[in-house]
C-alpha cells in the first residue's frame, strides 16, 4: 500500500499489495461531480488475484474519469481528476493515500458503505457493455463456468438465475477480447500464476527451518463452548479465531519472527499484522490482513476474520484489508490432515501452519489421555532467525491460548 | 416472528436457500435430504456459521452449539426449526 496520489489533484491506480504491477478500473462507485468522505468506497479495482474496493482518505470531489472501464493501466497512472474539500486540505496535501499499515484502525472500514450484496451493480470488464449490470452471484457464476452473458437479452441487471439457464440452454462462445484488454482473464488461472510466482520466489531465495510443536486446545475449546453458548451464530467465536490471536500475541513476544527480509537484513515490524490465507471455494487462495491483530479481543478478531473472509470469497475484498503483513498464518481448518509445513510469504520471515484440530492419546501424569490436539509448524527463514526462535513462537502460542477466549 | 406455523417442507426450502446464499456456486437442491451437507456444498465452520446466521434471520431459531449434532442434515435442519418454529 503506497501513496498514490499528490499535490496534482489526480487520484491514481493504487497499489493493492506487493505483487501488484498493474489494474484496471472495473466499476465506478461514484459519478463524476460525487463528493465523498473519507472512507467511501469510490471504485472497483479489478487485479491479478480479485477485485478489490477502493475508499478515499480525505474528503474530495471526483471531478472526471481519465480510464476507461476495463482498461488495463500501470499502478501510478491518473484514472480520476479530483478536487479536495475541507478548509483542513492543504492544497499540496496527499489527498488519496493508503495510510501505513500500522496507522489503519482496526474499525476504519465501514461496513454501511456497503451495498448489500444483491444491489451492488457489477461490470465484467472482460466482454461486457460497460452499462451492463450484473449481480455478484451472476458476475461469479459466468466466470467460473465460462459463460458469455452477452447473449442475454438487455433489462434489469443479470441474475445467478439467467446466467444458470444460459448454461442449461448452451451459451454462446465468448467473443476475442477487445484489443488492449490482453488475455481475457479466468480469475482462478491469474489467482494460480499469482501464488505461483510468489512461492517461486520464496523458495528460491528463503532457506526454510520447519519446527513443530503439539497445542492442546481441550480447555480452550471448552472455555469457547461456555463462552459460546447464549450467543447468536453471527456473535460466535471459532477455535481458528483464538489460535489466529495466540500467534499473533506470541509474535509480539518473539520481534525476530515479526517483520520482513529487505536488503539482506532483517527490518522487524512495529506492529503485528497478521496475513490470513482464506481459501477461496473456487480454488486458490487471497491473504487479507489484520492489522494490530495482537490488540485485539477475540470478539473482535473473529469479527474482522468473518467480513475478511466473507469479502474474499465473495471476490471483494478492500484496499484496507491488504496492508502488508508482518507474519501469515495458514490453516487447514476441518482437515482430517494435520500438519502444515507451509512456504513463508516474502519479503516476511515467518509463516504458521496449522493443522485440522482431532482427537489425540497423550501422557499426562504418567496417564494416557484423550486430548484435542492441533499440529503448529513454524516455517523460519533462517537467515532472519533460528530454529529456537520457532520454538519460542509455538510456546507463547501455547501460553497466549490458555488466557482466550 | 411469524403467525401461522410453517411446515416441513417449508423449512427444507428455507435451509436450501440459505445454502445457496452462503455458498453460491451450490446447486442446494442437487443435495439429497438426507446427506451431510457440510460436506455435499464443502461448508467450513466459518461458511457454517453464516448458514446458521442466516436461518436465524429467516426463522428466529438460533441453533445453539450444543444441538449441532442434531442438525447435519438438511432434513434434520428442517425437522428442528419445524419443532421450535411452533414453539
Amino acid at each position: 500500500m503506497t501513496a498514490t496520489i499528490a499535490a496534482d489533484h489526480l487520484f491514481r491506480m493504487p497499489t493493492l499489495g506487493a505483487d501488484m504491477d498493474e489494474g484496471r478500473v472495473a466499476q465506478w462507485l461514484v459519478s463524476p461531480g460525487d463528493a465523498v468522505a473519507r472512507g467511501d468506497l469510490v471504485a472497483v479495482i479489478e487485479t491479478d488475484k480479485s477485485d478489490i474496493e477502493v475508499e478515499v482518505f480525505e474528503p474530495c470531489v471526483f471531478e472526471e474519469f481519465l480510464v476507461d472501464i476495463g482498461e488495463l493501466v500501470p499502478v501510478g497512472t491518473p484514472i480520476a481528476r479530483i478536487r479536495p474539500l475541507g478548509p483542513e486540505s492543504p492544497v499540496d496535501a496527499v489527498l488519496v493515500e493508503a495510510p501505513p499499515v500500522d496507522a489503519v484502525p482496526v474499525d476504519a472500514v465501514r461496513m454501511d458503505a456497503v451495498p448489500p450484496v444483491d444491489a451492488v451493480p457489477v461490470v465484467d470488464a472482460r466482454s461486457m457493455p460497460t452499462d451492463r449490470r450484473m449481480t455478484p452471484r451472476a458476475r461469479r457464476l459466468a466466470r467460473d463456468r465460462g459463460i458469455d452473458v452477452a447473449a442475454l437479452a438487455s433489462g434489469g441487471p443479470i441474475t445467478g438465475d439467467d446466467v444458470l439457464r444460459l448454461e442449461a440452454v448452451g451459451h454462446v462462445e465468448a467473443p476475442a477480447p477487445p484489443p488492449g484488454v490482453e488475455g481475457a482473464r479466468r480469475r482462478p488461472e491469474t489467482v494460480r500464476a499469482a501464488i505461483a510466482s510468489l512461492m517461486e520466489k520464496s523458495w528460491r531465495s528463503i532457506p526454510h527451518y520447519h519446527v513443530s510443536a503439539l497445542v492442546d486446545v481441550t480447555e480452550a475449546e471448552h472455555r469457547l463452548a461456555e463462552y459460546n453458548r447464549s450467543l447468536p451464530p453471527s456473535e460466535r467465536v471459532l477455535i481458528g479465531a483464538l489460535l489466529d490471536l495466540a500467534i499473533a500475541r506470541a509474535a509480539a513476544d518473539v520481534p525476530e519472527c515479526n517483520g520482513w527480509w529487505r536488503e539482506g537484513e532483517f527490518v522487524p515490524a512495529p506492529a503485528v499484522d497478521l496475513g490470513i490465507v482464506v481459501s477461496l471455494r473456487t480454488g486458490g487462495v487471497l491473504v487479507p490482513t489484520i492489522a494490530g491483530a495482537d490488540q485485539l479481543s477475540a470478539a473482535a478478531l473473529m469479527g474482522r476474520l468473518r467480513e475478511l473472509v466473507e469479502r474474499a470469497r465473495r471476490g471483494r475484498l478492500r484496499g484496507s484489508d491488504l496492508g502488508e503483513a508482518s507474519i501469515t498464518v495458514t490453516s487447514l481448518g476441518e482437515s482430517s490432515a494435520r500438519t502444515l509445513a507451509g512456504v513463508i510469504h516474502p519479503p516476511q520471515v515467518t509463516l504458521v501452519g496449522l493443522g485440522g484440530v482431532a482427537d489425540e492419546a497423550v501422557v499426562r501424569s504418567g496417564e494416557v489421555r484423550p486430548r484435542r490436539i492441533v499440529h503448529a509448524t513454524v516455517a523460519g527463514d533462517h537467515r532472519a532467525h533460528d530454529g529456537l526462535s520457532g520454538a519460542k513462537l509455538l510456546d507463547r502460542l501455547r501460553h497466549h491460548l490458555e488466557d482466550l477466549p | 416472528m411469524n403467525t401461522t406455523a410453517r411446515t416441513l417442507d417449508d423449512m427444507i426450502a428455507v435451509v436450501r436457500e440459505a445454502i445457496e446464499r452462503v455458498a453460491p456456486d451450490v446447486d442446494a437442491q442437487a443435495i439429497p435430504l438426507a446427506a451431510e451437507y457440510r460436506q455435499e456444498a464443502e461448508l467450513d465452520s466459518m461458511d457454517f456459521l453464516a448458514l446458521l446466521a442466516a436461518i436465524e434471520d429467516r426463522t428466529g431459531v438460533a441453533v445453539p452449539e450444543l444441538d449441532y449434532p442434531d442438525v447435519m442434515t438438511i432434513e434434520a435442519l428442517a425437522r428442528y426449526l419445524v419443532d421450535r418454529d411452533s414453539a
